[in-house]
């Protein structure tokens, strides 16, 4: 069957998905990304095993250790080892479930409340979207790390303390996309035709809304995963998420201001690790972004 | 307009209650819980005491709040300022340059460089550059506002106009003393606006250059770069300028974590400590105090720039008719 030359020209059509597809891989920036985001995917959920050391086993005869290609490296210690002789390597890998791996946790929690909240507030009309409306615009003009360290504040320092507080300050710009996103939906004339013909809300929502939604929730997905990442190492940083044992890129780096002079290493390579998965979050965000706005137009 | 006006009000005056509403039920649960108050009672007492200037006493230097606000404010802002003022010089020429080459390696260079500064985050780019500048270079200070050496007392709360101000023989050092404190920390808090800023140009500017009026000045016989500069910059900032307004808060709290790194006495390392020390007068503040000043500044922005952009009104009026 399919090694007979097929003699009609037949045009293909592409659905959606595929077009979006095709055009996101011819994007060198965004396939980099991608591969990028893969890798960072498999540390965050396998580091555990792939790391050499456990992130919390001291080697008192290695101490502040430099990266492996200086003069005195070892290359047992492959990114040298920290003021306790702690292997900066296996630190940064368990960190990354720390850090990234929070950041996914809180998006998700964000994303399914926010999201619910801005779609029925979108749905509705009058008064309670108006005031949706409002309590948003106020939420919104405050920035959310400044929400997450009042809250943190409030509620004490401590890792799922910040985790809550990233979630409650994401939650408010995702009801917003959504929220702007159905709302212009539901004013189109193809909603009219469907509620015309007897759809009910859940039908018009199904059919009409959740489809045309895609491009708001991925541009607000990894737009609110790149400001999770941002917020959560900041507090680390400020001492009031992560305590000290734990490998939370934020927190090694406060521990590690002291030692800049010293070891410049534990400063670098955990900003590096930051800078990296923020980036390429950025970058897969982007040309899906990209991808999604040619189909749509 | 007016109507447009009243309803902004409307909404920062709602933003302020609700604020303070927090504020107080902070304060409520943390420490008065024992008191027996009543809660709404003792939320118009709260108002009142706010209205006439009593932000309490904080119970960590004894100092009346107020008057920490008033002494760090000024370096805050003062770091803000120069931000912005780097991101405005460096943001209008990239941000042209990216949308006159677009889809060019220009383009895509910039608009690389731009991802790379949403991702970075300011206190590692701090310090780094103390790293760099201060340490292995011996270049610039590595923190603070001033050298101890000198002594300015304070005026305006601006340390580079205070300087100036002071009647002393080292004027002239001190003030160069100041700026070098500063270029550093404006350098790293810029990163925040300038990114946005050139994104925001680049975007508005490709909008623009797309209008007939532009088509029809190049037919006229003027080189892209002048219909570019003339004309389409002129209109490329109406949709640019706003996000200047929303960017204030984002770099406020960028300013907090360059105060950490810097060590600038400012309102964001001041706010820290206090939450690091339980000082819960001063938290409150402090928070009230960011919190008011970007919604206020953000409500501004908006009405002064529909106020001026008669493009911005039009939506105004098609939406009320």
């Amino acid at each position: 069957m399919s090694n007979r030359a097929n003699i009609y020209p037949e045009i293909r059509v592409l659905t959606p998905l595929e077009l979006a597809w095709q055009l996101f891989k011819n994007n060198f920036m965004a396939m980099v990304g991608l591969w990028g985001l893969l890798i960072l995917a498999i540390l965050t959920l396998f580091g555990s095993w792939l790391a050499p050391y456990h992130p919390a086993e001291q080697f008192t005869q290695a101490l502040l250790l430099p990266p492996s290609w200086s003069e005195q490296g070892n290359i047992d210690f492959f990114l040298g080892t920290d003021d306790l002789g702690r292997d900066m390597l296996s630190r940064l890998i368990g960190g990354a479930r720390l850090t990234v791996g929070n950041a996914v946790l809180v998006v998700l929690v964000a994303l399914l409340l926010g999201g619910t909240i801005g779609i029925l507030g979108g749905m509705s009309k009058g008064l309670k979207s108006s005031i949706l409306n409002h309590l948003l615009d106020t939420l919104l003009s405050i920035p959310s790390l400044l929400l997450a360290i009042i809250f943190v504040a409030i509620l004490g320092p401590g890792l799922f303390n910040t985790l809550m507080a990233i979630t409650l300050a994401l939650i408010p710009q995702f009801v917003r996309a959504t929220y702007n996103a159905v709302s212009d939906e539901m004013q189109k004339e193809y909603i009219t035709a469907l509620r015309l013909d007897g759809a009910n809300r859940w039908h018009i929502l199904k059919l009409g809304v959740l489809p045309n939604l895609s491009d708001t929730l991925v541009s607000q997905t990894t737009r609110g995963l790149s400001s999770a990442i941002l917020d959560i190492t900041a507090v680390g940083f400020l001492g009031l998420g992560a305590q000290p044992p734990k490998p939370e890129w934020g927190a090694m780096l406060s521990h590690a201001i002291d030692l800049v002079y010293l070891a410049p290493w534990t400063v670098t390579l955990p900003g590096m690790a930051i800078v990296l998965s923020v980036l390429v979050i950025n970058m897969v965000g982007e040309g899906l972004r990209q991808a999604i706005n040619e189909v749509m137009s | 307009m007016l109507n447009y006006i009243l309803r902004r009000f409307n909404l920062l005056v709602t933003t302020l209650l609700v604020l303070t509403l927090l504020a107080y039920v902070l304060e409520y649960n943390l420490l008065a819980k024992g008191a027996g108050d009543d809660f709404w009672n003792g939320y118009l007492a709260f108002m009142r005491q706010l209205l006439q200037g009593n932000f309490g006493i904080s119970s960590a230097t004894g100092m009346p709040v107020l008057e920490a606000l008033n002494q760090y404010f000024p370096a805050t802002l003062e770091l803000c300022l120069a931000a912005f003022i780097i991101s405005l010089l460096v943001g209008i020429p990239v941000g042209t340059l990216a949308a006159l080459r677009q889809g060019r390696w220009q383009d895509t260079l910039i608009l690389s460089g731009t991802l790379l500064g949403y991702s970075i985050p300011v206190f590692w780019l701090g310090l780094l550059l103390v790293m760099f500048f201060s340490l292995n270079l011996g270049w610039l200070p590595v923190s603070g506002q001033l050298s101890l050496l000198y002594d300015i007392p304070p005026v305006t709360g601006f340390m580079l106009i205070d300087t100036l101000l002071a009647d002393r023989d080292y004027r002239v050092s001190a003030f160069l003393d100041a700026l070098r404190h500063l270029i550093l920390p404006a350098l790293v808090l810029s990163i925040v606006p300038t990114t946005e800023m050139i994104r925001q140009i680049r975007n508005a500017l490709v909008e623009v250059l797309k209008q007939n009026y532009i088509r029809a000045a190049l037919t006229k016989g003027l080189s892209k770069t002048q219909v570019a500069l003339r004309h389409g910059l002129r209109n490329a900032f109406p949709l640019a300028v706003p996000t200047l307004g929303l960017q204030l808060g984002p770099v406020l709290t960028s300013a907090m974590m360059t105060e950490i790194v810097f060590d600038w006495p400012g309102l964001g390392r001041w706010l820290l400590t206090s939450i690091a020390q339980q000082d819960y007068m001063a938290i409150r503040g402090g928070t009230l105090a960011i919190a008011t000043f970007t919604v206020t500044a953000s409500v501004l922005t908006d009405i002064v720039s529909t106020l001026i952009y008669p493009t911005r009104r039009k939506a105004f009026y098609v939406k009320q008719g």
